[in-house]
């Protein structure tokens, strides 16, 4: 049973999710690969006091790499989740430090 | 940017800038992207991560740090445009404060030195031009008799000035056997003599008749460059194989016409050499008498300068040392660890010569426009096109193949105020001087009459570098 606290992993901080946030008003989260997008929105709201107003989700792929030329080592397939927010709001821990 | 400036003594500034913290802010992100740019930053290409990303990587103090040396820089150039203080050589930063918000930056820069050349037009000296004499003439005649001379083979003894083929064998002290051995030696019989075996061998060969065997007793001076022969007595048995001896030209019309087709006697000969000999002595004299001119009114200036351009001049004669240096494929670490020398004492020496240096620019300087010397652009085309000329080059094809750069007239307009320069040196010394409201009327008809404006001294900065009277 996945509760609130569980949902959310992390922020995603990349160029793209960088642009998506400072044009977009939307913000990335990587999130438990079970929780739902209605999960995901009650969480975000309560986390951070905002209002959700869409959640897009995405499994991103395994990817496999090597190591030494030989050891193929695989990343795990992990959720992914946009989050547009109701204008005016924001996520603090996304603006970085101040 | 709060700008301060007090004036300190030696023709120096104190310039104080207090910089924004606005200005801080926008050079720490200046400084943190340029950083990035050299960094993996995950999820974000080199250089493509936003400010608020990299302050995660860099402390505060660091890009603080990192941005001091663009924000001293801009703040230097800021306050010298804001107040209109122009360096005479590039300013130290004393002191930075970066502690307390505004943050200080504290230069100390140098001004132009401020010269009074006193009342130099009353140094005169008396003008005394040495004439040619007859003897100096003679002299010189000789000399070029000896040119022209004809050396041929002689069957007489050896004179002194002979061109002399030997062969030798020497005996050391007692020795039978002989030490050395040699055939075919050419020497000229003269003191000091290139390829003599020992001091005094060419001297003591006069007298000596060709082909037969003359013996020469001498011996080796305490001081031979080889110690194991130095104060030994040595023998030897010389045979003359050549004499070449040296003819000279008899004084007459064909010695003339063998000098230069030009001249059709020995009497155009001598008239051309006079002259040539004294203009020659004329240039010499003159330089001299210029020199000390310009030496007495040196003396005699009251000069205020700052010791940074002292400091200056004294890195400029460091940098001109090093490529000497190079050239030898030695670094200044080399030379000192030769020398025995440290740092401070190769400083200390070239200390006064470098006062010196920046005394006389600053009399020059201003003697340059005291006397309201100038030069324009027709005077310093044709002094271009006569250097030219010389060199068999026309002007107009220089102009085509765009030869005309400005580093090229630069230097030519130097050398022209330097030649001005030394003419007014010398008319001033020997009180032959006009007047300088003269000069200056002058200078006004003549622009007037060209249509251009008073030419100011343009020109100057770089005589002041390059000219040393």
């Amino acid at each position: 049973m996945l509760t609130m606290y569980d949902v959310i992993l992390r922020p995603v901080v990349t160029e793209k999710s960088n642009y998506q946030n400072g044009k977009l008003h939307q913000y990335v989260f990587r999130v438990h690969n079970e929780a739902t997008k209605t999960q995901i929105k009650d969480a975000v709201e309560k986390l951070f006091n905002v209002t959700v107003t869409r959640v897009n989700v995405a499994v991103m792929p395994a990817k496999s790499g090597r190591r030494m030329r030989r050891l193929v080592v695989r990343k795990a397939p992990y959720k992914k989740a946009v989050v547009w927010l109701k204008e005016g709001d924001s996520i603090a821990e996304f603006e970085g430090v101040k | 940017m709060n700008i301060e400036v007090n004036t300190l003594e030696n023709r120096e500034v104190e310039i104080i800038v207090h910089v924004d913290d606005e200005k801080v802010e926008n050079a720490k992100q200046v400084t943190a992207r340029k950083l990035s740019k050299n960094m993996r930053i995950p999820g974000f290409r080199p250089g493509k991560a936003p400010y608020h990303i990299l302050r995660r990587y860099f402390s505060d103090e660091g890009l603080l740090q990192e941005s001091l040396e663009e924000l001293a820089q801009e703040a230097y150039r800021t306050a010298l445009e804001k107040e209109s203080i122009v360096p005479a050589v590039p300013g130290n930063l004393t002191d930075a404060n970066v502690q307390e918000r505004p943050i200080r930056f504290t230069y100390k820069v140098a001004l132009s030195p401020e010269v009074d050349l006193g009342d130099y037009r009353s140094i005169q000296f008396p003008y005394e031009l040495p004439e040619i004499s007859e003897s100096d003439l003679d002299a010189e005649i000789e000399k070029l008799r000896k040119e022209h001379s004809v050396i041929a083979e002689v069957s007489r003894p050896v004179e002194a000035g002979d061109l002399v083929t030997l062969a030798y064998k020497s005996y050391l002290d007692g020795d039978d056997e002989a030490w050395e051995e040699e055939n075919d030696v050419e020497l000229t019989v003269e003191e000091n003599a290139e390829n003599e075996p020992a001091p005094g061998f060419a001297i003591a060969l006069i007298g000596a008749e060709p082909n037969s065997e003359t013996t020469i007793n001498l011996s080796y001076p305490e001081d031979f460059i080889n110690k194991s022969l130095a104060g030994q007595p040595v023998k030897f048995v010389v045979t003359v194989q050549g004499v070449k001896g040296r003819s000279l030209p008899a004084l007459d019309d064909d010695f003339a016409a063998t000098v230069s087709a030009d001249y059709a006697t020995i009497d155009d000969l001598r008239d051309d050499l006079r002259e040539q000999l004294q203009n020659h002595r004329e240039q010499s004299y003159n330089g001299e008498f210029q020199n000390k001119v310009f030496q007495a009114m040196r003396d005699q200036a009251k000069i205020v300068y700052s010791s940074l351009l002292v400091d200056h001049e004294i890195e400029h004669q460091l940098e001109h040392f090093d490529e000497r240096l190079k050239s030898s494929r030695l670094s200044r670490e080399d030379y000192y660890r030769m020398t025995g020398k440290n740092e401070e004492e190769h400083h200390n020496e070239l200390r006064e010569q470098a006062e010196n240096t920046v005394k006389s620019n600053a009399v020059v300087d201003s003697f340059v426009k005291a006397e309201k010397i100038s030069i324009d652009d027709a005077e310093l085309l044709e002094s271009y096109g006569t250097r030219l000329r010389g060199m068999g080059i026309d002007i107009s094809d220089v102009e085509a193949e765009g030869f005309r750069s400005r580093e090229i007239l630069n230097y030519f307009a130097t050398d022209l105020l330097n030649q001005k320069l030394n003419e007014r040196l010398l008319a001033i010394g020997s009180g032959k001087a006009p007047a300088i409201e003269m000069l200056a009327q002058l200078a006004n008809a003549l622009s007037e009459a060209v249509g251009a404006e008073p030419e100011e001294e343009d020109e100057a900065p770089v005589a002041a570098d390059e000219a040393d009277a």
